[in-house]
């Protein structure tokens, strides 16, 4: 039987008359990046808020390493690392201060907190700026701070909805490697994104969620056996949106 | 939401005003009236001294309703343009339009006068001043340097001036009136009450030489406040989280403390402890006073327990939601901070109360600052997960229902009542009576906490709801 870290069973989230997200089902298995594509408004960031407890489903589960996922279960939260849409950071402290206040509440010691943090934010190149107050600092910086925190405690499981989305290319290039020895050394990621190359590059797996359904679910492998990139799957699913030609324009 | 918010706020306006009217006003008017009549000024002068309180409080710059500067920067706007769109929205507050149409009816015995005409257009002129003056100080607070440098400003003329309006009793109103002769209220019933046409004139080039300052003011705070905007990238200031507080929840309550001190409330608490602290100099005043201080110092930062999540934008809950806390466990970093805020805010008048009235009375006072601690924790933990609403740094909070205000500062005041009246009229048994308020208090906030905590957890995307 396969080791199931992260599970969606039937999930489906209505706010009003309108389904966001409708009877999600997936599995993903230990230590593998999974890949969650879709276009703007497609259900992706709702679907990662309903698996990390940030939404409460209208009906289904979401399951963490086999427990179900709500608002009291506290010791799913210790397993899990998000970085959510909003980056979810207090405007009126310091980038440190958010890592400070961050290891701590994990059961991290003060010691223990301040090391981890200090190469964390090396890694993201963000030590220089890490007396920043969060609303002083670039969409970028935020990002950083978030992953930073993310990664703290060193869960288990990682959400990630756009990760790359405002770093530079360096940093992505480190935070790509990181994540690869995250997930090779056990630890399942959970990511959506909308640069199909990275992700091509580094997940394992992958789902596209078109109007809150998923529409395709497989390997990269599986991908590539078919002769086919992640954007022809992409196109083939999502569409594109028509052109329309504007003579005004430039 | 923001109507409801809008509503809220125009209805403590209203009430207030409404009280105003019908209790105080008329005899206030017609005594104001009567005087100026006869050439005196003083009632007068004390009704202008009220109505340039209510100008220049940056509560009537509604937070919510007036459009703040950073709003309009990234418009193709000039500053004066800018500048005139500003005064224009800080008008479309049902609020400020009330205390317009309040302080011209205000005005009105000035028709009494031997110089109408001159004294009303003086009077114009002196709330157009009011009016710029409570803009640029608004203005001022969006700058770091600058709102430093006002605090330090407003703590030399608010704490010795409070002090001796404090330590002076009943002669208070006579010293009152003569710091008025200092300000441009003399020259309004000054020009009212001129012997002469030329006198009156003289005024009334004063008062409008004293406009164009306060026009220009308001000009380059406007056009400061839009350059700090754009360029101010401060960096942490360790000194400033007041207490490195340890454990856990240590994070928690240091980013509590790093919001509480962006409120003017908390401020103005302590300004009051230190301009009371200063009445020492002056002999030992009555000991019910330093318990009554005590009494209006957590009546002032009531917003702070009663409204915890009003400074949180909705990111914000979302990240407490995912560290792996209880909701009560939330709730305490907050109570925390907030008794290392009260606590830090009554310390200044410790010292001074142990001089002049010894360890019994500053331990009345202990004890009464503890039962009003976890009376207003116990409610404000309640209310703040029942009817939150928006606050904002550097700005007075106008968004609360004006019925849980009354409800709770009665509620939480009734404590600290308790331990006055049985430290001051009813002494037998009183170590047992003063425990038992303690415990029963204690007790309040105990049971509060734990459901405040699970409605938190059930409740807490109505509570971003209700903040967006």
């Amino acid at each position: 039987m396969e080791d199931w870290d992260i599970e969606a069973r039937g999930l489906t989230k209505n706010f009003g008359s309108f389904t966001a997200v409708r009877d999600l089902t997936l599995r993903v298995p230990r230590g593998v990046i999974f890949g969650f594509l879709g276009p703007n408004g497609s259900g992706k960031s709702t679907t990662v808020k309903l698996l990390t407890g940030l939404l409460t489903p209208t009906a289904g589960d979401a399951l963490i390493a086999g427990e179900s996922v709500t608002v009291e279960n506290v010791a799913i939260k210790r397993k899990i690392g998000v970085l959510p849409e909003d980056d979810a950071l207090f405007r009126a402290l310091t980038i440190w201060e958010h890592l400070e206040m961050s290891g701590p509440l994990y059961g991290l010691k003060r010691e223990e907190t301040e090391t981890r943090a200090t190469q964390l934010l090396r890694h993201l190149d963000l030590w220089q700026e890490r007396e920043t107050y969060v609303e002083q600092a670039s969409f970028g910086m935020r990002k950083k701070c978030a992953l930073a925190m993310t990664l703290l405690h060193n869960p288990r499981v990682l959400f990630l909805d756009e990760p790359f989305e405002g770093i530079d290319p360096g940093s992505s290039r480190n935070i790509k490697d990181l994540l690869l020895m995250l997930a090779q050394k056990g630890a399942t990621i959970f990511l959506t994104s909308h640069i199909l190359e990275v992700v091509e590059r580094i997940v394992g797996q992958y789902a596209i969620i078109i109007d809150g359904e998923i529409v395709c679910q497989q390997t990269v492998e599986e991908t590539i056996n078919a002769g086919r990139t992640l954007e022809d799957v992409y196109f083939q699913f999502a569409g594109r949106p028509a052109m329309e030609e504007m003579a005004w324009l430039g | 939401m923001r109507a409801g918010q809008l509503a809220q706020f125009d209805v403590l306006i209203l009430l207030l005003l409404g009280a105003l009217l019908i209790f105080k006003l008329p005899p206030v008017m017609r005594r104001a009236a009567r005087e100026l009549a006869i050439g005196q000024t003083a009632g007068m002068n004390q009704l202008l001294f009220a109505l340039a309180a209510v100008w220049l409080y940056p509560r009537i710059e509604n937070a919510i309703t007036s459009i703040r500067p950073k709003d309009l920067i990234r418009f193709p706007l000039t500053v004066n343009s800018m500048l005139l769109v500003r005064i224009g929205s800080f008008f479309i507050s049902p609020a400020a339009m009330i205390v317009t149409a309040g302080s011209l009816l205000g005005a009105m015995p000035i028709l009494a006068s031997p110089r109408p005409f001159i004294g009303i257009t003086a009077a114009i002129l002196f709330f157009v001043i009011a009016a710029s003056l409570g803009l640029s100080l608004s203005h001022l607070t969006s700058s770091a340097a600058l709102r430093i440098g006002l605090m330090i400003v407003t703590a030399i003329v608010i704490v010795p001036l409070g002090a001796v309006l404090l330590a002076s009793g009943r002669e208070a109103e006579r010293r009152l009136a003569s710091i008025v002769q200092f300000t441009p209220i003399r020259l309004v019933t000054g020009a009212a009450t001129a012997p002469n046409y030329r006198m009156a004139l003289l005024s009334l080039m004063t008062l409008t030489g004293c406009a164009a300052l306060a026009l220009l003011s308001l000009r380059w705070s406007f056009s400061r406040s839009l350059s700090d905007q754009e360029t101010n990238r401060p960096r942490s200031n360790r000194a400033a989280s007041l207490i490195r507080f340890p454990g856990r929840l240590g994070g928690l309550v240091r980013k509590e403390q790093n919001y509480f001190r962006k409120l003017p409330a908390v401020w103005i608490g302590l300004l009051i402890t230190l301009a009371y602290s200063q009445t020492f100099w002056f002999g030992a005043p009555h000991p019910a006073t330093f318990q009554a201080i005590i009494l209006i110092v957590f009546s002032t930062i009531m917003a702070l327990p009663t409204n915890c999540f009003g400074l949180d934008e909705p990111p914000e809950i979302n990240r407490y939601m995912l560290f792996p806390l209880r909701g009560r466990d939330i709730l305490l970093g907050k109570n925390m901070g907030f008794a290392i805020v009260v606590g830090l805010q009554l310390s200044v008048a410790l010292p001074f109360a142990f001089w002049r009235l010894g360890w019994r009375e500053v331990s009345f006072g202990l004890i009464e600052a503890a039962a009003l601690l976890f009376a207003y924790l116990a409610w404000g933990n309640l209310d703040s997960v029942s009817a939150p609403y928006k606050m904002r740094f550097y700005r007075e909070s106008g968004g609360g229902s004006i019925i849980d205000a009354i409800i709770g500062i009665t509620l939480c005041s009734l404590p600290g009542v308790a331990i006055i009246y049985l430290t001051r009229f009813n002494s037998e048994l009183l170590a047992v009576k003063l425990v038992s308020v303690l415990a029963l208090t204690a007790l309040a906030y105990l049971g509060s906490l734990h459901f405040a905590g699970r409605k938190f957890e059930r409740d807490w995307q109505k509570i971003i709801y209700r903040l967006s």
